[in-house]
């Protein structure tokens, strides 16, 4: 396979978990592409391998158990999976940054903020002590902290969880990545915050033309942010598509129940108090998936076919793509 | 600078440790300088096993050596032995206990295979083999009691960094491109600190005591120089008629290792962030 012009390439990508349980496929077949500039969602339940997609293209699959077992991932033209370590550690916080979840702990307690901003940028840029601690300062205030020149001195339980979370954006970007990984960057905040760090997401990449692949489990969050959408279930993508044609007509089943099971503002005073649609049964486990479609035990729509029968990602409208037998 | 003196005057345990640590080193610093009479020289059997007085401080042994002036010339030995013994022990065991935890797999598995064999070997019994076939002397009994209790902190470090790796502050290390070698030592090791520095400072403590039973043996520090074990054990038959020939050199070793204790414990608090902040 030839590599094209896309930022990123993901062809067929499969990580599996050998454990003494069995051998978990926790991605299986995945691919989709990211221009550069552009913000991609990857919407799931938990456990759908979301963020081991995510881990895999940062080459932190914890090797045993985990391991890739098939496909490649093109960045930049360059195959990211046949390289050496060493020298795909240029390539980790340099042109590839990540933020996840947890940002009381993802910061060292021991050393203050500026600290480990100006360190990992030392480490990426030919910058000396004085310019890198500037940078952090000028990173502090980009991420909206105010005063930064005194927080940049602040240990990293002197801040809150909203500010934690921009020291991580502020380090993530402080290098000029061209793919920022957000592993569900506002699931540990509130919810005012969340508002705020998306924006924040949306501006900064707007400045750095970062491109984003947002992996979150909200609906919501994706409708604000992303351009392209993936929805993935039991480590596979179900479909894929750009964000309005999804949300206005989602194509598989399954999208189109997670979408239902999303409580809407004031639907109880316009229609009277109604149960939330669920999604009945629960996700399978990734050791015993259900041969066919895996998503045909909880599906409405569900022939006899789709038990028995491998299906594969059909070509649908412009750009959109999606793995089921009723199209 | 000024917040962390004050933050130290403020600290009680550790002002006592820092304090009796820095008398007992310049103790051993100046030792000719402070000791009233020479530790060998002025044996005078006219004098041995005299009480406590005003011309013998603490007594005198059964050779009618100065008690007093053998305890300050024996920190030197003692504490050099503890300090210099220790330092080996914790850098051998802190290194091979953050390989261990931190690669995992196969360096774990050699690690902590090398690492039970040492424990499994009485670690008297080991340094007196080594102290056999090198010969007696200071430099050999370094050499024995510093290559070879090094597993206690290679244990505790090992799993400090178990449970110190999976914290997202190190994937977030790893992700921003940072090397192995830089996250080991730049990033866990100073999070996992603190039980280090209190074995260490307990290991200083079983190393002064190592050195005195080795010097019992007739392996140690060689007589007439004079070591805190030394004149412990020879001064253990003695304990009825005169008790303060042994005595007084275990409220010494009582003492230093007290000192280590509050020290390195003090020092713990110390590197912790949150405590330095509260006092600010």
């Amino acid at each position: 396979m030839t590599a094209n012009s896309s930022l990123l390439q993901v062809e067929n990508l499969s990580t599996q978990f050998h454990t003494i349980q069995g051998i978990a496929k926790a991605v299986n077949d995945v691919s989709f592409t990211m221009e550069s500039g552009e913000t991609v969602g990857i919407v799931g339940e938990s456990g759908s391998g979301k963020s081991v997609t995510a881990l895999s293209i940062i080459r932190l699959i914890k090797t045993p158990p985990g391991r890739i077992t098939n496909g490649k991932i093109f960045f930049q033209g360059k195959d990211l999976l046949a390289m050496q370590e060493k020298q795909f550690q240029q390539y980790r916080g340099n042109k590839i940054s990540m933020i996840f979840q947890e940002p009381m702990t993802s910061l060292n307690p021991l050393f203050t903020v500026g600290n480990q901003i100006s360190e990992m940028i030392r480490k990426h840029m030919a910058l000396s002590k004085k310019e890198s601690w500037d940078r952090a300062i000028e990173m502090l205030k980009k991420v909206q902290i105010p005063s930064p020149e005194r927080r940049v001195k602040d240990y990293p339980f002197q801040m809150s969880g909203g500010m934690r979370q921009r020291v991580m954006i502020a380090m993530a970007l402080s290098c000029n990545p061209d793919l920022l990984i957000a592993d569900e960057p506002t699931t540990a905040l509130d919810v005012t915050i969340q508002a705020q760090m998306i924006d924040l997401i949306l501006k900064l990449k707007e400045e750095f033309n970062t491109a984003i692949m947002m992996i979150t489990h909200d609906m919501g969050v994706v409708a604000e942010t992303a351009q392209q959408v993936n929805v993935m279930y039991a480590g596979q993508i179900v479909e894929q598509g750009d964000v309005a044609s999804i949300f206005k007509n989602p194509k598989h089943p399954y999208t189109r129940s997670l979408l239902k099971s999303i409580p809407a503002l004031g639907e109880r005073s316009r229609h009277g108090r109604k149960r939330l649609k669920e999604i009945k049964g629960i996700v399978p486990s990734l050791f015993n998936l259900p041969g066919g479609c895996h998503f045909s035990p909880r599906c409405p729509e569900a022939k006899p076919e789709c038990f028995t029968q491998r299906i594969k990602m059909k070509p649908l409208g412009e750009k959109g793509r999606v793995r089921c037998i009723l199209y | 600078m000024k917040n962390k003196l004050r933050y130290i005057l403020q600290r009680k345990n550790m002002m006592v440790g820092g304090i009796i640590v820095f008398i007992m080193i310049s103790m051993a610093i100046f030792a000719p300088l402070i000791a009233p009479f020479d530790p060998v020289k002025d044996a005078n059997l006219m004098n041995a096993e005299l009480a406590p007085g005003t011309t013998y401080l603490l007594g005198t042994d059964s050779h009618g050596r100065d008690v007093l002036s053998r305890l300050i010339y024996g920190a030197r030995i003692s504490l050099s032995v503890g300090l210099v013994t220790q330092f080996l022990n914790t850098c051998i065991g802190v290194s091979l206990g953050l390989l261990a935890g931190f690669m995992g797999n196969r360096w774990d598995d050699i690690i902590m295979g090398m690492t039970n064999i040492m424990l499994s070997i009485p670690a008297m019994i080991f340094a007196l083999a080594i102290m056999a076939s090198l010969g007696p002397g200071l430099i050999n009994i370094y050499i024995a009691l510093g290559f070879t209790n090094w597993s206690y902190s290679c244990r505790i470090t090992r799993s400090q960094v178990l449970s110190a790796k999976s914290a997202d502050y190190v994937k977030a290390a790893r992700i921003l491109g940072y090397s192995k070698l830089r996250i080991m030592f730049g990033q866990i090791l100073p999070n996992i600190v603190g039980p280090i520095l209190v074995i260490a400072t307990l290991g200083a403590a079983e190393a002064i005591l190592m050195e005195a039973s080795l010097s019992f043996l007739g392996l140690g520090a060689q007589p007439p120089s004079p070591s805190w074990g030394g004149m412990l054990s020879s001064a253990r038959d003695l304990f009825f008629s005169a008790p303060w020939i042994c005595i007084f050199p275990g409220i010494a070793i009582f003492i230093t290792v007290l000192g280590l204790n509050l020290f390195g414990d003090g020092l713990r608090d110390y590197l912790d962030p949150h405590a330095t902040w509260k006092s600010n």
